[in-house]
């Protein structure tokens, strides 16, 4: 069987625009030599029951006779300087800071590493301060998930260690101590490297790789020689940059590494205010875990350029090998303000990024519930539970039990190019092919172009397409989309679960998003107390529904329910007969919509949304069609009730449905929303004749006319209410 | 933190229950009966570890069964010598395993 491992590898950045260029970055798992074309992705659904997999080779971009190697990751989040401070006739010194062990048991990890001196939590859990050999260490065990506080002396007299729970715990009530002579080797040198949270392995370059990488939290560290401050390291400041601020005289400012989460709570985090922009001295923190990663920094193995008129859309370089091919994902992104068609596609790529590379299957209880089948584990799939160096989705946990916040680019995605994996990628390009089945002529962009450029992107556009799962959208992207709608833009979405949960892109963390889970919502994990605020911006994270802008304000329709055992159809309301919507539903002989499909048969299936007046589905919006016999398979999401009943299911709770939106906005435009994942997958269905590729081309030859629509008269339907006021900005602060 | 609970599923499966086997053999996407739904959430919400899953031998052609192994990292075991040419055989099959491991009998049903 042709191996999908044997060299794996990324693009950098993951999407250009055409005459730019993308880093090929690969490592080899066997092959030493390989070949690489570029083909442009028209579906990349390779399943024999399927649409149809298509590809589309380009005569650019390619190359044959690649040498590769296997390239190292180096994965656990540190800080380091690679000079640490001067000790410089220096005869004691002390070193102090708080720590919050999140593992206490199974491996060793360093704390701190400065030359010859090692501060360490053994794989027992008790604390260890190492000189050269002479080593003291503390007789009790650390309580994960505590703060304490530690003091380490080197003196004449030796080694000591004064560790004391910063609140009395349980287990420990009094400081606990250990002594050790001190040995022949000499304190830490001005040229000795130091490093928080990992052990120097060795250096690649310039680049440390580390070992022994801590899970925990370090607060507060300082360096005093004979009771001279050296270095105190400030760690609530600069919360989104990239390095910790040393606000001791030499200003020995560390490099952070695989982005260790920011914005963490300290030892002093007592609930009175929930972000760390309130108090940044609450939150002097931050969390370290052996399996951050958010670059693997590998050399690059070809430049890919397209041609300045390349189309824009899903592309992948292709690698091949004897018995190995391997697709690596990129995009070519429309330029903004250089529209070549009327409509944009929006490929969702934070969702991408925060998917990538899920763990899920194997590391999370409620998987097979949540999917409602035996789980089906691929080569890519086999291949990331063994190499978890790879980095994790934002739908995983760290090994320390504590969510992914982070989700970088600058990594193979293995579950993000054509193959087994379906969900939101694969999904996706079924509208591509449906787009050019229909002979729609569409320019392709990327959520982080989105963030980007906001307006200038999509103002050339008469329509905008959203894809199968917008899920994730930052500030700029939401209010972006939004101001198009309200100026006359067109909005189709073609897809569920869109708009909800807030993420943020940042200059300083080029191709990672931050997501915190917070405490609602359809989550894999749960956010920490007072840990919900987006280190990258201040902003309070979680569901954009708790910060006042539900999908539904959006795009009429919001995310109610999971239904992943089998998908259902619409039907067409009454509501729909109006005949100002007549438009949609041309040439359809039935009310009933999408009775079938790739993904569970049906339209209405995977993730659905519903109206609802009250959470900001507009003045004027229409329920176009609702779901019928969702079942017991549609499970409400938390965020949709208030206290628990046994009443959750699609068999006893009207919330669990889908409802197909329709609504006016001013000046013209318009808001169509499918508001169900599996509507995308169900275009293709009989190659393209069916109701939902009906309905979709209906809609979007409406939407393509400029002549505008009439604005929703005040009064509306009988079933509209007033509109939700959307609270523009209210709650972003401006970072620290 | 809330971590997931492996020992939260307390619904216990009643093995003279074979009609439930059945109809969960003629309808394996459902809909179910509530009892059948509750006999699948119990089977799903086993321990990670030596809970049964496929691997993909072949792509969409042959699946070989595997137990997980609960531990980050380290790959399931194979079950030797079980492989499946579909995913329905497979989890009708996987389905009869589950019913035997946790009521204790074998479900004496026909294969469809």
């Amino acid at each position: 069987m042709t191996s999908t491992t044997g060299l794996i590898g990324y693009c950098q950045p993951l999407k250009i625009h055409g005459d730019a260029t993308t880093a090929l970055k690969v490592s080899s798992n066997g092959p030493e030599t390989c070949s690489v074309a570029v083909h442009r992705i028209v579906c990349g659904d390779i399943d024999p029951d399927g649409p149809g997999a298509e590809f589309e080779k380009m005569d650019w971009g390619g190359a044959s006779g690649l040498h590769v190697r296997h390239q190292p990751v180096n994965a656990g989040s540190f800080a380091f300087a690679a000079a640490g401070p001067d000790t410089a006739g220096a005869g004691t010194l002390r070193i102090s800071m708080n720590v919050w062990p999140t593992m206490t048991r199974g491996k060793r990890q360093c704390i701190l590493h400065w030359g010859a001196l090692r501060f360490e939590l053994a794989s027992d859990g008790r604390l260890q301060v190492r000189l050269g050999e002479m080593a003291a260490t503390l007789e009790r065990p650390l309580v994960k998930r505590r703060w304490f506080q530690a003091e380490l002396d080197v003196a004449a007299d030796g080694l000591s260690l004064v560790v004391a729970p910063v609140a009395p715990c349980a287990v420990w009530t009094d400081p606990s101590r250990a002594h050790a002579p001190r040995g022949a080797t000499a304190l830490p040198k001005a040229e000795d490297p130091i490093f928080f949270a990992a052990m120097l392995d060795r250096w690649q370059g310039d680049v440390p790789f580390v070992a022994d990488a801590y899970n925990g939290k370090i607060e507060v560290p300082s360096i005093r020689v004979d009771g001279r401050l050296l270095a105190q390291w400030d760690f609530s400041r600069e919360q989104s940059g990239t390095r910790a601020f040393d606000a001791g005289p030499d200003g020995c400012h560390l490099t952070l590494v695989n982005t260790p989460m920011r914005g963490a709570a300290g030892s002093n985090w007592n609930g009175s205010v929930e972000s760390w922009v309130r108090d940044p001295s609450q939150y002097a923190a931050i969390h370290f875990h052996d399996d951050d990663m958010t670059d693997c920094g590998w050399q690059t193995t070809l430049q890919i350029t397209p041609p300045a008129d390349a189309q824009s859309g899903f592309y992948i370089a292709r690698m091949t090998a004897e018995d190995v091919q391997s697709d690596v994902p990129f995009f070519v992104s429309a330029r903004p303000g250089k529209p070549k068609a009327d409509v944009l596609l929006l490929a969702p790529t934070a969702t991408y990024l925060s998917y990538a590379n899920t763990h899920i299957k194997f590391d999370s209880h409620n998987t097979e519930n949540l999917y409602e089948a035996p789980m089906v584990l691929s080569e890519d799939e086999l291949y990331l539970n063994e190499h978890r160096e790879l980095g994790l989705s934002q739908y995983d946990t760290h090994a320390d039990e504590s969510g992914v916040v982070y989700a970088s680019e600058r990594r193979p995605m293995l579950n993000t190019r054509p193959g087994l994996y379906t969900f939101n990628y694969l999904n996706d390009t079924h509208i591509v092919k449906w787009l050019e089945d229909q002979g729609v002529s569409h320019d392709v962009a990327t959520d982080e172009d989105l963030h980007r450029y906001g307006r200038a992107l999509l103002n050339p556009y008469r329509v905008v397409m959203t894809a199968s799962h917008p899920e994730y959208f930052s500030t700029e992207m939401w209010d972006a989309l939004y101001g198009y709608q309200l100026d006359g833009g067109r909005h189709m979405y073609l897809g569920g679960n869109g708009f909800y949960w807030r993420i943020a892109w940042s200059d300083d963390h080029p191709g990672v998003i931050e997501n915190r889970r917070g405490i609602s919502g359809v989550r894999t994990w749960e956010g920490e107390p007072g840990e919900h605020h987006l280190s990258f911006t201040g902003e309070p994270g979680g569901l954009w529904r708790t910060h006042g802008r539900a999908p539904q304000v959006l795009a009429g329709t919001g995310f109610s329910s999971t239904l992943f055992v089998r998908s259902t159809y619409f039907r067409r309301s009454e509501d729909s007969r109006d005949p100002d919507l007549s438009f949609i539903f041309e040439g359809l002989n039935s009310d009933i919509i999408g009775d079938f499909g790739y993904r569970g048969g049906g339209a209405v299936g995977l993730e659905i949304d519903r109206w609802d007046a009250d959470l900001g589905s507009p003045l004027g919006s229409v329920i176009l069609a609702t779901s019928e016999h969702v079942g017991l398979g549609g499970l409400l999401s938390g965020e949709e009730y208030i206290t628990t009943t046994r009443a959750l299911d699609g068999v006893q709770n009207g919330r669990v449905r889908c409802d197909m939106v329709f609504f006016a906005t001013p000046k013209g435009g318009a808001v169509w929303s499918a508001g169900s994942i599996a509507w995308a997958t169900s275009l293709l269905w009989n190659k393209g004749e069916n109701s939902v590729s009906r309905v979709t081309r209906n809609v979007l030859r409406r939407f393509l006319d400029p002549a505008p629509f009439p604005e929703p008269a005040a009064g509306g339907h009988a079933r509209f209410s007033e509109p939700q006021t959307c609270s523009q900005h209210d709650s972003t602060v401006t970072p620290v | 933190m809330l971590p997931y609970d492996p020992d939260n599923a307390t619904y216990e499966i009643d093995g003279t229950r074979t009609d439930l086997a059945l109809e969960y053999r003629d309808q394996l996407r459902g809909p179910y009966s509530l009892e059948l739904q509750r006999v699948l959430d119990k089977m799903r919400s086993t321990p990670m570890k030596g809970r049964f899953a496929l691997v993909v031998v072949e792509p969409f052609r042959k699946f070989a069964l595997a137990r997980l192994s609960g531990e980050r990292g380290v790959p399931p075991e194979m079950v030797d010598g079980v492989t499946y040419a579909s995913i329905a055989e497979a989890e009708w099959d996987i389905f009869k395993r589950r019913w035997q491991e946790l009521t204790g009998r074998e479900l004496d049903v026909p294969d469809p």
